[in-house]
């Protein structure tokens, strides 16, 4: 977030691609896209050189961030909940982002949760975090 | 962060279980829908290696009738086609009470489900389902816990492989967890117990524990939920994802 020192990545969740709800206590977020590199380099190659095509397009999305309840109520927010949801059910998540704020326009994919994570130590926050593959669609 | 959110205080406390006690007569409330959990907030673990049978109006509820039980929460959740017409009690069953591991410094519950790659010809981007779940987690703590908690020391409980459940609350400080809070507790396995001295410090112990299935010979547990772990939003009374 170094280029947009304000903080003001707007990162989102669904459960239904309609509704999307921010995740109370989120500070950090990557999204990571690859393809597969696939060697193809045989003895009738004369460059000398590997020679690869590109496979299968994959990535995935890391978010964490500290636990927070609600003020008064002291619940945990939607967002949250979605995540663990997800990761039970097995069924899409949806993200997307705004990672300079509220301008430009909403970057996301469908994913599904592989990993959550809740820890603390005595001197530190509850922190979570998860781990999602996207799922058959580009981050776009 | 969202407006109207507080970043206060938050006191965790962990807690393994103790002796198993019979719950004779026990009263059930509901939550919301077909949901129903034990009354009494110390007796919300069922004992999974212990028959339990459910009363309504003091008549046996048939396996049938029960959609689903969380032995965790001691939550019961009735089938869609069922009508409750009366009181709601555990008739026969055990629970499990809780003892607090006073000396814990440090936790980590970490939950994850194998990623099985379903590409076809024809896919430009990899396509995945999500298959086995699967947990585990530590616990750091100062002193040794070798005999610390419970009906059985955590120490005997790895020299048996004895199922223990853990029990992670997670409470905004000034609150209770029945106006809000997270509660995570799993079906474990300790998986290793170290501890170390220094005779400048503090002795350290930690523990690592591994999820195990929740296998019940119950005989309502068919339509149990098959997951050996839950995340409990104490504002809702249900594990999240239910």
């Amino acid at each position: 977030m170094a280029e947009n020192a304000g903080h003001l990545a707007v990162i989102e969740n669904s459960l239904d691609d309609s509704t999307y709800v921010e995740i109370d206590g989120e500070d950090e977020f990557s999204v990571s896209l690859a393809r597969d590199p696939i060697e193809v380099t045989n003895f009738k190659d004369a460059t000398a050189s590997k020679i690869r095509i590109m496979g299968l397009r994959d990535g995935y999305c890391d978010l964490g961030g500290n636990v927070v309840f609600r003020a008064t109520t002291f619940e945990i927010d939607q967002g949250f909940k979605n995540l663990v949801t997800r990761l039970k059910d097995g069924a899409a998540l949806f993200l997307r982002t705004k990672l300079d704020g509220s301008g430009g326009t909403y970057r996301g994919a469908t994913t599904l949760g592989e990993e959550f994570t809740i820890a603390a130590e005595v001197s530190g926050a509850v922190t979570w975090s998860a781990k999602t593959c996207l799922n058959g669609a580009a981050w776009a | 962060m969202a407006a109207g959110n507080v970043a206060a205080h938050i006191v965790v406390t962990i807690k393994f279980e103790g002796t198993p006690t019979s719950m004779p007569a026990e009263a059930m409330s509901q939550i919301t829908g077909k949901y129903y959990r034990v009354t009494n907030s110390a007796k919300r673990c069922f004992d999974p290696r212990v028959n339990l049978l459910i009363q309504d109006n003091a008549v046996d509820v048939a396996a049938a009738d029960i959609e689903a039980i969380d032995y965790l929460n001691g939550i019961v959740k009735f089938a869609a086609a069922y009508t409750v017409v009366g009181a709601v009690t555990v008739s026969s069953g055990s629970y499990l009470p809780f003892s607090s591991f006073g000396t814990a410094k440090s936790f980590s519950a970490h939950v994850m489900r194998e990623k099985l790659d379903k590409s076809v010809f024809g896919n430009s981007f990899r396509r995945y389902i999500l298959g086995l779940m699967d947990f585990d987690g530590d616990v750091g703590a100062f002193s040794d816990l070798s005999e610390t908690v419970g009906v059985e020391g955590l120490g005997t409980s790895l020299n048996s492989a004895t199922l223990r459940v853990i029990s992670i609350e997670i409470i905004q400080d000034g609150s209770t967890l029945a106006n809000g809070g997270l509660v995570f507790r799993g079906l474990v396995n300790l998986q290793s117990h170290d501890t170390k001295a220094d005779v400048a410090s503090i002795v350290e112990s930690g523990i690592k524990f591994l999820g195990k299935p929740q296998m019940s010979t119950n005989s309502l547990a068919s339509g149990s939920w098959p997951v050996s772990w839950s995340l409990l939003d104490g504002a809702t009374g249900l594990p999240i994802g239910v």
